[in-house]
């Protein structure tokens, strides 16, 4: 059976790396969101998602991410998925998450994505 | 030709029930012969189905009937709650735009299913409603 | 096994004409040539009219030419054969003439002729001549046979390697059992064969190429395939067309054309290939029937053995179940237990699979079953750990789906668990159907405590309840149309009321096998009926 929802994570050049196991449900899309606004409280806007070791996941708790998504919107900072499974990222893209989302390959991708929008921004 | 392998179940209304039935998914897929990366879309369309029915199942009967039928080529899956039912039709698509900056972000399972399915078909009536979907396992 | 040449002669001919005609039949087909075989005659002949002249003459087109006895002279007289007829004869008292037309197309003449002081010559010898003519005729057409026989083992000599090699080959292909293809080593085999410096095999199914191997990489050559100028064969198996062909035949002078002999070569490769494909797929199927035989023998007596003999009367109810068992025999089980409190335990139970382990599955479910009960386990309790002990003893992709329903007679109540199985019909007094469907996941699905659920209800007057198993939603008419739990199972068991249970389980019956037709049962059919009286 699915393994339950673990989270783990870290902050690497002022980015969140938010790295999950298992199935993301509603408790497991709350508990993103809150790790998530513990860190925006502190000033990170940049934000990296880590789904590769969650093959399961759910709208419901996809939809916490959303929330990320507008905070970040509203200040300017970027959220980027990484490692992500073929479904789930077709089950992201079907919910237009992509819209205000990135998606990289590796979390070393998504850091080297995030540097350079930084830049940009300023 | 090729043999239909069949599995029902009732799930009551507890916590990741659901997965009980990606279980079963996965193991009518071993049990065929089909690589796991052929069954992504189709869990996460039994999780949506699963999730969403015994979020209107209602108070009497809290519980869906689920059953799977899988070949090599393809998956169909039946769902079906005894809740008190909807209209279909008056379900709007969710769009993340409208979702951003309002309280109700969810809402997402009916349209994922109907997306991520190759044949979707909803009836729903005041006993309850039933849900056929068939997937292609390529 | 050639005759041994007689070096003797009939010397001094006694006994009778058959036995004279036998005897000059073993000399004369022992003769390695015609001029010897002539030779031969004329002693023969010699030796049974003594002291008469023979002479014998042969003609293949023109002229007759002596073969022994005297000169080309007196062919003058020889009859001549009529178009289509063998022979032809002359008597004129002091002399026999005789034509046989041999087996090659030539005539051999013979010419008795009798001294003066002798007998005038008879039909009778006449006829004894022509009797030892057909004999030399039948010897000559032995010896041509047998020299033909020697030309073509002579003629094929120098291809004797390339047979050898095919037979081989064929040794070597239907040797093989599956894991390497014998279409691979063909193409190797007639390429070699034929001096092909490069060779295809392809393997289509309705025009789309499923495989192609090259000679000799394996893959395609480099510089695309060769053009045309080669030679192919092919034929077709299991929907799929198998294609050989071949190309750039080598040679010291460079390339060449291939021969008729190639063509052969590779045509006889091919049917080689082709039988020992059909072979393969024949003992296969031979083997895996042997094997269900004996399968469904002994799953069969399984099941038997766990079946109700007969249910229990239960007094103001009345129960009939049936089970008929498919050719390939699943694993369904059903059976009405008494209890010791007076309750009864109606159960219908099918195991995912067919066969053996199947029908032990059930057996062992059987004996866990009546174990629990027994022990007056809650319902919910029971199928938790059927659950749990089902799982240990199966393997992941063996499951049992049940339903049970435990029944108080005197009041009617009844309690119900559907452990995955198909849902149960409660037909109310007003033809309203309920489904009972309440209960969890297949017994054995996962070793887990699974969170089982069962519902109550009171069975009333006149109020029935239907079990069945797949083998009745899923059976088919010809059209592949199922006989569907919504439409017609449903409208049947609202629609039919009759008296005794074993009529509805009759009826049921006969309506399945009416809609089904002509098309097999697939899996068994197993129901059980209960009506309050």
């Amino acid at each position: 059976m699915e393994q339950p929802f673990r989270l783990t994570s870290e902050v690497r050049d002022n980015c969140l790396v938010i790295t999950t196991a298992g199935y993301v449900n509603n408790v497991g899309g709350e508990a993103i969101a809150a790790e998530f606004n513990r860190h925006f409280e502190k000033g990170i806007r940049h934000v990296v998602i880590n789904l590769g070791q969650s093959r399961v996941v759910n709208s419901v708790g996809m939809s916490f991410l959303i929330e990320i998504i507008e905070r970040l919107e509203e200040s300017g900072g970027k959220l980027v998925f990484s490692d992500l499974d073929p479904a789930v990222e077709k089950m992201l893209s079907i919910m237009g998450l992509f819209q205000y989302a990135g998606k990289q390959k590796t979390v070393a991708d998504a850091l080297v994505s995030l540097a350079g929008a930084g830049k940009a921004d300023g | 030709m090729t043999d239909a392998v069949t599995l029902k179940m009732t799930l009551p209304k507890i916590p990741d029930i659901e997965l009980v039935a990606l279980e079963g998914l996965d193991r009518l897929a071993r049990h065929l012969g089909i690589a796991e990366e052929k069954i992504g879309e189709a869990r996460i369309i039994v999780t949506e189905a699963v999730v969403n029915a015994l979020e209107h199942s209602g108070e009497n009967n809290p519980s869906v009937r689920l059953e799977f039928t899988m070949t090599t080529n393809d998956l169909s899956i039946f769902v079906r709650d005894y809740g008190k039912g909807f209209e279909p039709a008056s379900v709007e698509d969710p769009d993340i735009k409208a979702k951003l900056h309002t309280k109700n972000k969810r809402g997402w399972g009916l349209n994922l299913m109907k997306s991520m399915s190759d044949d979707f078909r909803i009836e729903s009536n005041r006993n309850g409603t039933k849900i056929t979907i068939k997937k292609l396992l390529r | 096994m050639s005759r041994r040449t007689e070096t003797g002669t009939l010397a001094g001919h006694s006994g009778t004409p058959i036995e004279a005609l036998q005897e000059a039949f073993r000399v004369l087909s022992g003769a390695g040539s015609l001029k010897e075989e002539s030779a031969r005659f004329r002693s023969v002949i010699g030796d049974y009219f003594r002291g008469d002249e023979v002479r014998l003459l042969r003609r293949t087109t023109g002229e007759w030419e002596s073969m022994g006895g005297g000169p080309e002279g007196t062919a003058g007289a020889l009859p001549s054969p009529a178009a289509g007829v063998a022979g032809a004869s002359a008597l004129e008292g002091e002399s026999v003439r005789i034509v046989q037309r041999l087996a090659d197309g030539s005539d051999v003449g013979v010419v008795l002729l009798r001294g003066g002081s002798g007998n005038p010559y008879t039909e009778s010898d006449l006829i004894t001549l022509r009797l030892f003519l057909t004999v030399f005729e039948n010897a000559y057409r032995e010896m041509i046979a047998r020299r033909n026989e020697k030309d073509l083992i002579f003629s094929l000599n120098h291809r004797v390697l390339q047979l050898n090699s095919l037979i081989d080959t064929g040794i070597e292909v239907s040797k093989i059992t599956g894991s390497a293809p014998p279409h691979h080593l063909a193409l190797e085999r007639a390429a070699s064969l034929t001096n092909a410096s490069k060779g295809v095999l392809r393997v289509t199914r309705g025009g789309r190429t499923e495989e192609e191997g090259w000679f000799p990489h394996g893959g395609a050559p480099e510089g695309g395939a060769p053009g045309s100028g080669g030679i192919s064969t092919g034929f077709d198996f299991g929907g799929e067309t198998y294609t050989f062909q071949l190309f750039d035949k080598e040679s010291r002078n460079g390339i060449i054309p291939f021969d008729e002999t190639d063509q052969l070569l590779l045509d006889a490769l091919s049917k080689q290939v082709h039988a020992s494909l059909e072979n393969l797929y024949l003992h296969q199927e031979a083997l895996e029937k042997q094997k269900i035989e004996q399968d469904i023998a002994v799953a069969a007596s399984i099941q038997q053995r766990i079946l109700p003999k007969s249910l229990p009367v239960i007094e103001g109810y009345d129960i009939a179940g049936v089970n008929i068992p498919s050719k390939s025999v699943g694993g369904d089980y059903y059976d009405c237990i008494p209890l010791p409190d007076g309750r009864f335990a109606l159960v219908i139970a099918d195991v995912a699979g067919k066969g053996v382990p199947a029908a032990l599955l059930v057996s062992s479910f059987h004996a866990y079953l009546t174990a629990y009960l027994e022990a007056d386990l809650p319902l919910v309790e029971l199928a938790k750990r059927l659950n749990r002990v089902i799982s240990r003893a199966s393997t992941e992709d063996k499951f049992i789906t049940g339903f049970f329903a435990l029944l108080t007679p005197s009041s009617g109540f009844l309690e119900t668990l559907s452990a995955g199985h198909n849902p149960v019909f409660l037909r109310r007094t007003d033809g309203t159907l309920q489904e009972l469907i309440l209960g969890g996941i297949p017994l054995g699905m996962l070793d887990m405590d699974f969170p089982y659920q069962s519902e109550t209800l009171t069975l009333g007057k006149g109020e029935r309840l239907l079990l069945y198993t797949d083998g009745i939603p899923e059976a088919t008419d010809p059209r592949q149309r199922l006989y569907d739990e919504d439409f017609p199972l449903r409208d049947f068991v609202s629609g039919k009321v009759p008296d005794r249970a074993g009529t509805f389980i009759e009826e049921l019956i006969a309506d399945v096998k009416k809609y089904t037709g002509s098309a097999p049962q697939n899996d068994d059919i197993t129901a059980l009926y209960l009506m309050k009286l």
